[in-house]
């Protein structure tokens, strides 16, 4: 699984965030540095407030670091303007999150094909629907998310993630809102989706036997991250 | 794909009731403007495919006296067809009764272009001819028979001369005139000499009818206007019915800004019904952004679905506007006197327009946020805002309703009013709304009361409860001025009129018979009589220099210049009328060169005390000075002048004189009497008038009424956004409470106190508000004493608070309905 380790899919160089508050200026994350290669499973936990979220966010293209680098496939993301992180989210990266985030008004498969529409795929349909058979929900496909179950919506948002074949695949907390069979189920279709499409994963999780099925750790604290072996 | 996406989302979102408020905003203003544009669009277009037909020629001069040869000559030499026609008011009579009539006096080929429209039965179809009545016949409008209770084919007096009704008067060129006093009677011009109607100094409007190819009009005109003899004044089919004209632009200028008011409260609900849409789209556009959405593709997609929704709804408010546009010419229509041809196309133009001015003004500012949600927003929900910038936010909607006043009025300068007119009222109604809301504040209260928490939430809101005490405010406004103000005024005005005012006014009197008619009255125990000489005169010089109606620019000053005046002279004042300034003549200053003038005349044409007139009467002329300006009261129904002269100054004049009598009900007779003996002197019903001027007055504000109805649908838009915008709020603040051991009677209690004290500020500011407009239309339009109408407290601040609690209340159920586990998971779900 470990190949190619001379060009990681993503390389984070010296990140650091912090903000102004009425307390003064507070240092959300400090010296943050790793590589993560094609195919690796990464998990990053800590605890609530220690940065996980913060993290995320930057390593999505979603938040601006204060200082440092993310090279995503060799392209620094922040050298792009937010219409260009936008663009580079859209293609390579697939996000699934603890609230499912679908949007409400489209049916599952639109959902799923959303983000072919974006790139401007032709047919995308089909192609949606194909990863929807695979999360095991073809037969939802025509279903808003308010008709479907917590871990229906999960897989949607999963079969949403994978759709455009994701270099790399970003999961904030993705069993958070789930009961423990129903995660257990929601994991299983992750690892194996991410397997078989040979995609790069980083979970973020406070959960450890979650965390323990990653071929890496690393502990998040204060905004310090450290890799734990 | 954009458009397509766009699309499908609209349609998901209209199934999901997201979008119903700023659809039906937009209905109901659109449905508002246009509906007045299709009527005035259908009036102009008769005025412009009709127009040689409305004039009856190719040209039409007007003048106050006989043609001078020299028009016809001229008229000849261009081989134009001319006719004459003399118009002049006069009483006719039948064995039952007499009545005002409009007399049109035509010569044959009469009239030059289109027919003349009449039928031989009442009710029966119409007939066009090319024939005038024969000699010793009339034709009558239909409406003359059943004042003179006579049927067709019986006879009538017109003047000195019996005529037979040989058919009844459909339709003519030219029409009768707008809001036409008196029913019109047409007869032939070789019988009007046997009438005996027409006396020096009679009232007669003089009319020369031309027609011929382009080219002899044309010079016709260029020597018309060249020659510009004093009182002539040229019609071309450019300017056919300035009357209509006038009419209709202003009837365009007031109700369409009248409309204009729905548009404003529709711009509101559109404003907060748009700043709720956008903000539940936060999310949606943070997870499109997280997917990949460039900015331009979220700004395009939303915009696109504005400009659905915007199309759509105004093609349905053009729709309804053009079936409520019947009503408004079933109200108004008849009063024009014009057949309607079908509208044209600019209507609906005009109201998509309208409708994607306001939807772009009010709706665009918070949907333009939506491009800058920053797609951490998935992540972190506390982040992005539908707030854009304070300029940003108002500045579109301000440029929006500018656009449309200054569209609507047609006029720079009178739009520009409006604009800064209705600027300033709104910050006043701002400033009162937010003074209201400080002083409930302060009122002592428990603060665990339920009350008192529901008045908190207006104080915690304080923005959204001032948009909404104003928009209340003015919806309640036109409903007070609409149901309650109206009767008052109209009652007060009628109660201006003393009960034995002159009901009668009695023209064209010839000297020799003012005594001979003196002792009429005496022996018929006519006791109220007042006879007043008169001469007519026109205006030319003042202080040397000489004057025309193009001297000013003033509307007012215009009119008074355009036509002869009635002046007369009296050794004392009315007792109806007050000395503003100078000295009023004694018996020394007999046939000396001095005038009073009315206080309105010396304003509109800036005159003063010692200013020198010159006058012009028939070929004389004399001159004087103004000694004094008096205040008249035109509304007493007394005999009023622009000009009193000193007793002597006037006599070598040619005179007529005009009496004004109250005549009981039970001796009406009399005036058939009166007609008999004076055959040339014309009676004008005082009552008719006033009883026509209320019909008019009536139908006028049924038609306001009836935009202002437009304006209430918007200002419950306006409610029932404004429910709306707080409902999620007000959802997760219920499950708290709710969690937190609240009762449902509690929570009600709460939004009832909310509600009802909205309501009743919104009716407080309405009441002041609509006090503030009666009291204008009271002073400058019926010029009645302004006063305070404190009885419509209860009305305003009751029904306002009851009103708007009910529906609020209502609007809210759902607030305090849902069960508090389901909003609360909503909440964690998405946070």
């Amino acid at each position: 699984m470990l190949e190619n380790k001379s060009n990681p899919i993503l390389k984070v160089n010296q990140i650091a965030k912090s903000v102004n508050s009425p307390a003064g200026n507070l240092q959300l994350l400090s010296d943050i540095a790793f590589e993560i290669y094609k195919g690796e499973s990464v998990a990053i936990v800590g605890p609530s407030g220690a940065g996980k979220s913060t993290l995320l966010g930057i390593l999505a293209g979603l938040d601006i670091p204060s200082s440092g680098e993310v090279n995503l496939a060799g392209q620094n993301m922040f050298a792009l303007n937010e219409d260009g992180r936008a663009q580079l989210r859209g293609s390579m990266l697939g996000f699934v999150f603890q609230s499912f985030q679908l949007l409400p008004s489209l049916t599952a498969l639109e959902n799923v094909m959303l983000p072919l529409e974006l790139l401007g795929i032709k047919q995308p349909e089909e192609r949606a629907k194909g990863v929807l058979d695979k999360v095991g929900l073809e037969a939802r496909c025509e279903h808003y998310p308010r008709q479907l179950s917590g871990g229906e919506q999960q897989r949607v948002a999963i079969a949403r993630a994978f759709v455009v074949q994701p270099k790399l695949l970003l999961a904030d907390e993705p069993t958070g809102n789930l009961d423990s069979r129903t995660g257990e189920t929601i994991i299983n279709l992750l690892f194996d989706m991410n397997a078989a499409e040979e995609t790069t994963l980083i979970l973020v999780t406070h959960d450890e036997r979650l965390a323990s099925r990653c071929d890496r750790k690393f502990q998040i604290d204060a905004g310090r991250l450290t890799e734990l072996c | 794909m954009l458009v397509k996406q766009a699309w499908k989302q609209l349609i998901r979102e209209w199934r999901s009731g997201e979008l119903r408020i700023l659809f039906f905003s937009i209905v109901i203003a659109v449905a508002a403007v246009s509906s007045v544009n299709f009527f005035t669009n259908r009036v102009q277009n008769a005025l412009e495919s009709q127009a040689n037909e409305l004039l009856g020629a190719d040209l039409l001069l007007n003048n106050d006296k006989a043609f001078p040869e020299v028009y016809f000559e001229k008229a000849k030499s261009l081989k134009l067809k001319t006719v004459r026609q003399m118009t002049f008011p006069s009483m006719v009579m039948s064995d039952n009764g007499t009545h005002l009539a409009w007399l049109k006096v035509v010569e044959k080929n009469y009239p030059l272009r289109g027919e003349l429209g009449i039928s031989h039965a009442l009710f029966a179809p119409e007939e066009k001819t090319k024939t005038l009545p024969a000699s010793g016949e009339v034709w009558i409008e239909p409406r003359l028979l059943t004042e003179l209770g006579i049927h067709l084919h019986d006879k009538i007096a017109v003047g000195a001369k019996q005529f037979v009704v040989s058919a009844l008067l459909i339709s003519e060129p030219g029409g009768g005139g707008v809001f036409k006093v008196a029913p019109q009677v047409l007869l032939n011009m070789t019988d009007l000499a046997d009438t005996k109607l027409i006396e020096a100094g009679s009232r007669v409007r003089y009319s020369l009818l031309l027609a011929g190819d382009k080219k002899s009009i044309n010079s016709y005109e260029a020597f018309a206007k060249k020659r510009a003899d004093v009182g002539v004044t040229v019609q071309t089919i450019r300017d056919a019915r300035p009357e209509i004209r006038i009419a209709l632009s202003r009837s365009n200028q007031f109700l369409g800004l009248a409309a204009l008011t729905s548009v404003l409260l529709a711009g509101v609900a559109i404003a907060l019904a748009a700043r709720r849409y956008a903000q539940r789209h936060l999310d949606h556009c943070a997870i499109l952004r997280c997917v990949g959405a460039t900015q331009a593709y979220i700004f395009n997609l939303y915009l696109w679905q504005i400009v659905f929704i915007g199309v759509i709804a105004s093609l349905v408010g053009a729709i309804i506007g053009y079936f409520s546009h019947e009503t408004l010419i079933h109200m108004l229509g008849s009063l024009l006197n014009v057949k309607l041809p079908w509208p044209g196309f600019s209507p609906v133009l005009y109201a998509m327009a309208t409708g994607l001015i306001t939807l772009s003004g009010f709706a665009l500012p918070p949907i333009f946020a939506l491009k800058n949600v920053p797609a951490l927003r998935v992540i972190k929900r506390d982040l992005g805002s539908v707030d854009v910038s304070l300029v940003l936010r108002y500045s579109l909607g301000v440029a929006a309703m500018a656009t449309l006043m200054l569209l609507q009025a047609g006029d720079v300068k009178l739009g520009l009013y409006m604009v800064m007119g209705t600027l300033g009222a709104v910050l006043i109604l701002i400033a009162v709304a937010y003074v209201l809301l400080r002083f409930v504040r302060s009122l002592p209260v428990r603060t665990h009361d339920p009350v008192y928490l529901g008045l908190r939430n207006l104080f915690r809101r304080t923005s959204s409860s001032i948009i909404q005490i104003v928009a209340f405010g003015l919806g309640i406004m036109a409903l007070l001025i609409l149901t309650v103000i109206r009767g008052d005024l109209l009652d007060e005005w009628q109660a201006t009129i003393p009960t034995d005012a002159p009901n009668r006014f009695i023209i064209n009197i010839a000297p020799e018979q003012v005594s001979k008619m003196q002792h009429f009255f005496k022996v018929n125990h006519v006791d109220k009589r007042t006879f007043y000489p008169m001469i007519r005169g026109r205006l030319i010089a003042i202080n040397g220099k000489e004057v025309s109606r193009n001297s000013f620019n003033d509307h007012r000053a215009r009119q008074m210049l355009s036509r002869e005046w009635n002046l007369s002279w009296a050794k004392k004042m009315s007792p109806k009328n007050t000395l503003v300034s100078g000295k009023w003549w004694t018996a020394d200053d007999h046939g000396k060169a001095k005038i009073s003038v009315a206080k309105n005349v010396a304003e509109n044409l800036h005159l003063k005390l010692g200013d020198q007139l010159k006058f012009k009467v028939a070929d004389q002329f004399f001159q004087a000075r103004i000694a004094s300006i008096r205040d008249v009261d035109w509304g007493s129904f007394e005999a009023n002048f622009f000009v009193l002269a000193v007793p002597g100054l006037l006599d070598n004049f040619p005179t007529t004189y005009l009496s004004t009598v109250y005549i009981d009900k039970d001796k009406f007779e009399l005036l058939n009497d009166l007609v008999k003996q004076f055959a040339n002197v014309t009676i004008i019903d005082v009552s008719a008038v006033i009883k026509q001027v209320r019909e008019i007055i009536s139908r006028v504000t049924l038609a306001v009424e009836y935009v202002f109805g437009f304006t209430l649908l918007a200002g419950l838009m306006v409610l029932f956004a404004g429910i709306q915008s707080t409902l999620d709020e007000r959802m997760v603040e219920s499950a708290i409470m709710k969690c937190l051991g609240a009762k449902r009677q509690q929570l009600l209690k709460m939004l009832w106190s909310e509600y009802l004290s909205l309501g009743a500020l919104a009716g407080l500011v309405a009441v002041l508000l609509a006090n503030v407009v009666a009291m204008a239309v009271s002073h400058f339009v019926l010029k009645m004493p302004a006063h305070w109408n404190f009885s419509l407290l209860p009305y305003g601040v009751l029904g306002g608070a009851l009103g708007v609690s009910i529906f609020g209340v209502l609007g809210s159920h759902m607030a305090i309905s849902q069960p508090p586990i389901s909003v609360l998971k909503k909440i964690n779900l998405s946070s």
